[in-house]
């Protein structure tokens, strides 16, 4: 009788503890999914997104509800919803994800950067302390918070210190390293910054923005000529500033976007980050297939890379893919025109233009193969087809215009280069055909103001300074042949610094020097010209005279020693007789 | 017996603890758990959808589309003066003005005018040389998309009657044209020009001095790109007559240029933003609070920049009411993601001036992204959006005017497609206010 209560007991004391137990099992479990679904935010309308963004969002969203461990797939829903502009639930997941991983400086940085793209610059900048607070060796962090204060108008020692930090992280980063300096220019608080800018810019004379700030800062100066310089420094840099950010950059991969990853291929080829154009192309391409410019942009990325075979790949795959962009087609022959495949370029565009015989593109692709393969006869009618269809299209007039020039039409050639210098007024290609032009004439006015303005635009290119030596040689010729004397003397001056070795100039220069009476300038222009043209004998004859005139004897004889034998072994008659003369006189 | 009337109650307690163990338990397990609400695929729409106030149905009119449409702008004039009103058309991707002529009444047929013109941006309709028929003038970019070439041209296509229009060129090599308008500056009784030269990194703002005889002589007024449009009106009510100039690029300012008579003018910025990210985008000219004074009303949502990765939540419309005395006061209309030219009408006949934009660049993979908005006056001045549309997208223009010849106003608006996603396209769409 006394065992039974005593089992009861046990049997309800089990139950009861059982049942509370299973209960407080329940809360618990439910109390850390609630935590959890608060940073789970609904999946967005996707009817417009690739499929395969769904099939990421859906599994992740479920295990982030449900699952023990919320933060694996809170952050891979983080990661996708940024890497695809879904601010508002980026921003969800990536608050969560800073409750459960408070150490992790990622989050607030991204959330700063979505603070940013909001325009809540205040925001902004506390999420970027609280990330440097955590890591303070990321120097982008740095660099954004510098830019975050500098931007809304709070200069002052935070900013410089920021971009100090960032420096201090990487010395050699040449974007910390421009905006430390732009900013103290901008602030003009350190004095004349430009010996240190110049230093940079000749370090990476490639990027734009150094050249820009540095002709600002010599134009503040008053300084017109180096601004002038820098200006057309400017104008040959090919690239921007790096500014790559690894902590977003590397969740590119997470981006369904084609868009957005067409534009940041589009900044890293700008910047000169070719092999990561290439990825995001790459990775543009399935997500958008029926895109040409992806293709086309991709093509042009490996042209870049010096890898032919594979630009002409994309294309010919784009060419079978899209059928219908005729870009696409053009650009495709180009290529095999490029390779020295006429006759393929010739009939894919032959085909191209039944389809599309207004394009004035595949006209012009056309015109270029011709031209490419030396048959510019051929090549006019379609430029001058290309120009009809397309009167702004400045390189196909350039192109009509030498046509024209090779076709013996030297007017109707001039007239299509100044159509696409008018439309393109700094464009060197049409400066220095036009010059080239009205040099061969010996029109020296028409000339000047083709080469001056070329040379201002590429004072360091070869060719341009060539142009611009010759035509002060035509100009300085000029001067001395109607008695301008001291006019030509600057003129030739003036040429040989664009080209100190150019001959003809130092020859002219020589022998106005002569006619000055100015020996001493004669036997160095006449001792440039025989380092130059050693094997010329006449150099010899007139360096040696010059020497003589300045009773420099035994190094007129040396002089003349050296051109007797160039001058028998060229085979040089008359200059070999004078120097012999020469000798025996002294 | 006190023992076990003790075991009793002792068991009676423990079978009472277990019972409420049980029902707690048993209300764990049957009760919902609290916020695993569904996964919803519909994010809250930002817009108030129901019960719309005002609401279009859209058909496409004029040639259908082919490829990916290019319109820049869009004009309603009856340009043959039958009494129809008429739309005019810049298509960029054909590089022609259309005439899509409306006759007979809800009859709309397109064909290209005059000779081909590269890169149309803007067109409108004005007697140049006053014999009578309406002539359009043309602002001619070359090249829509960012080009630094000076490749822009003013043209006038001249009415010469029977639809037959002749192309003049009064300006070429001229940095790219965004907008020409004209209007006599100069009080000598022939209509000027005033032309806005966007260019790139070089464009300007100059006059037109209409000579007589297709003869014009420029004059410089602003040396600096991005002018988008330049809206003609008497500013300051001394009679003559003034315009605005919306001028973007590194400057995202508003300017006015007063004319002080004899050809002057005297300049000044109306406001100017802050951030150069701003994104100016269109400017319109309309008397919103009636006072008989011309407002200004201005759009930021500009995507044109290659760097563009989604609209600014800075992106809407906003207007600058004259208060007179050259005092103009900037009031927030409101946010519209990718907004774009902004047209004043009374959409719903209440009175009152109401407004409509476009967006041109938005959040495309979003299909709640409202492509068309209409801002409806409340007579105050507060402006209340209501969506008209969420697709087709990417739109930059759009006009208004009474085309059904009953008082009623009817949208066009063009599509514009020179990036991708090349999808929900459209041509040229006109919207009939549904009953």
């Amino acid at each position: 009788m006394q065992k039974r209560p005593l089992i009861l007991s046990a049997i309800l004391l089990v139950i009861i503890a059982g049942s509370f137990g299973g209960a407080l099992y329940l809360q618990q479990r439910r109390v850390g999914a609630t935590v959890a679904t608060a940073g789970v935010p609904a999946i967005p309308d996707l009817s417009r997104w690739p499929e395969a963004l769904r099939q990421r969002l859906q599994p992740a969203t479920t295990e982030a509800r449900t699952g023990k461990n919320p933060v694996g797939p809170l952050t891979e829903l983080a990661k996708l919803y940024f890497a695809n502009g879904f601010a508002a639930e980026a921003s969800e997941t990536l608050g969560r994800l800073r409750e459960l991983e408070p150490a992790r400086a990622l989050w607030p940085y991204l959330l700063a950067d979505l603070r940013r793209r909001a325009g809540d610059a205040s925001g902004e900048e506390d999420l970027l302390r609280a990330t440097l607070a955590l890591d303070a060796s990321y120097s982008s962090a740095w660099l954004r918070l510098a830019d975050a204060l500098a931007k809304r108008n709070a200069p002052g020692p935070d900013v410089r210190e920021a971009y100090q930090k960032a420096l201090a992280l990487h010395p050699d980063n040449v974007r910390a390293q421009f905006a430390l300096l732009s900013f103290d220019a901008r602030l003009g608080t350190r004095g004349d910054l430009r010996r240190e800018l110049t230093a940079l810019a000749r370090a990476h004379p490639q990027i734009k923005q150094l050249h820009e700030l540095l002709g600002e800062l010599h134009r503040a100066a008053g300084d017109v000529a180096e601004e002038t310089r820098e200006r057309q420094r400017l104008n040959i840099a090919d690239r921007e500033l790096e500014n790559g950010d690894p902590w977003i950059d590397a969740l590119a991969p997470y981006c369904f976007d084609s868009a957005r990853l067409s534009l940041m291929a589009v900044a890293a080829f700008r910047e000169h980050r070719l092999p990561e154009a290439e990825t995001l192309l790459k990775q543009a391409i399935p997500l958008a297939p029926a895109d040409a410019t992806l293709r086309d942009s991709l093509a042009h990325v490996y042209e870049l890379l010096s890898r032919p075979a594979d630009a002409l790949a994309v294309l010919e795959q784009a060419t079978r893919e899209i059928p219908d962009d005729p870009l696409l087609w053009a650009r495709f022959a180009r290529l095999l025109s490029l390779q020295h495949r006429t006759d393929e370029a010739l009939a894919s565009l032959q085909a191209a233009l039944v389809r599309w015989p207004r394009d004035a593109g595949l006209h012009a692709a056309r015109g270029f193969t011709l031209r490419d393969a030396g048959r510019s006869a051929e090549a006019l009618p379609e430029f001058r087809e290309a120009v009809r269809l397309e009167p702004t299209f400045v390189e196909a007039h350039y192109q009509l215009g030498f046509c024209l020039l090779s076709a013996g039409d030297r007017d109707a050639a001039r007239a299509a280069v100044e159509k696409a210098l008018a439309m393109r007024p700094d464009y060197p290609d049409a400066l220095r055909f036009l010059a080239s032009l009205a040099l061969e004439a010996r029109d020296v006015a028409a000339a000047g103001q083709h080469v001056e303005r070329l040379y201002s635009l590429q004072p360091e290119e070869a060719g341009t300074r060539l142009l611009f030596a010759t035509w002060h040689l035509l100009k300085g010729s000029a001067a001395n042949d109607t008695g301008n004397f001291a006019g030509a003397e600057t003129i030739f001056r003036r040429g040989l610094e664009a080209l100190p070795d150019f001959p003809p100039l130092l020859r002219e220069s020589g022998l106005l020097a002569i006619k000055l009476q100015k020996f001493a300038e004669a036997a160095t222009a006449f001792e440039r010209y025989v380092s130059a043209e050693p094997n010329d004998a006449e150099g010899y004859v007139l360096l040696g005279k010059t020497l003589l005139a300045t009773q420099r004897d035994p190094e007129a004889r040396q002089v003349f020693e050296s051109g007797l034998r160039i001058a028998e072994k060229t085979g040089a008659q008359n200059h070999a007789a004078e120097i012999r003369r020469m000798l025996s006189l002294r | 017996m006190s023992t076990s009337r003790a075991v009793k109650v002792w068991l009676g307690a423990l079978s009472a603890l277990a019972a409420v163990a049980l029902g707690t338990l048993a209300l764990m397990l049957l009760r919902p758990p609290q916020g695993s609400a569904p996964i919803s695929t519909t994010p809250a729409p930002t817009i108030p959808r129901s019960p719309p106030p005002l609401a279009y149905s859209p058909r496409a009119i004029g040639l259908p589309m082919v490829g990916n449409p290019v319109i820049t702008h869009l004009a309603i004039a009856d340009l043959d003066q039958d009494g129809m009103n008429d739309i005019l058309v810049c298509d960029a991707t054909a590089g022609t003005v259309n005439w899509i002529r409306q006759f007979p009444r809800g009859v709309f047929t397109e064909r290209p005018i005059g000779d081909p013109v590269s890169g149309p941006a803007h067109v409108a309709v004005c007697d140049l040389n006053q014999d009578g028929r309406l002539d359009l003038l043309v602002a001619s970019m070359g090249i829509v998309l960012p080009n630094n070439d000076r490749i822009g041209q003013v043209i006038v296509m001249e009415n010469l009657g029977d639809g037959r229009f002749r192309n003049r060129v009064l300006a070429e090599h001229i940095a790219r044209v965004t907008d020409v308008r004209a209007a006599d500056f100069n009080g000598d009784g022939r209509l000027d020009l005033v032309v806005g030269q966007f260019g790139y990194s070089q464009g300007e703002i100059r006059w037109m001095e209409n000579l007589g005889n297709w003869e014009f002589r420029s004059h410089q007024l602003l040396d600096a790109p991005g002018t988008i449009m330049t809206p003609v009106a008497d500013y300051d009510g001394d009679g003559r007559m003034d315009f605005a100039a919306l001028v973007s690029q590194d400057a995202e300012a508003i300017h006015l240029f007063q004319n002080s008579g004899g050809g002057k003018f005297r300049a000044s910025i109306l406001w100017k933003a802050q951030d150069e990210s701003w994104s100016s985008s269109g400017l319109e000219v309309g008397d919103l609070n009636r006072d008989g004074r011309p407002d200004l009303v201005a759009s930021n949502g500009d995507g044109f920049n290659t760097g563009f990765t989604g609209p600014a939540p800075w992106h809407g419309l906003q207007w600058l009411e004259n208060r007179g005395g050259g005092e103009f006061v900037y009031h927030r209309i409101g946010d519209m993601p990718g907004c774009y030219s902004p047209v004043c009408a009374d959409l719903n006949g209440d009175g009152f001036v109401d407004l409509v934009t476009v967006s041109g660049f938005n959040h495309e993979n979003d299909p709640q992204a409202v492509w068309l908005m209409a801002w409806l006056n409340d007579g105050h001045e507060k402006f209340t959006p209501v969506a008209l549309a969420r697709e087709p997208t990417h739109l930059i223009t759009v006009a208004v005017g009474d085309l059904d010849g009953n008082g009623v106003p009817v949208l066009v608006t063009g599509g514009f497609h020179a990036y991708p996603p090349f999808k929900q396209m459209s041509r040229v769409t006109l919207w009939r206010r549904q009953p």
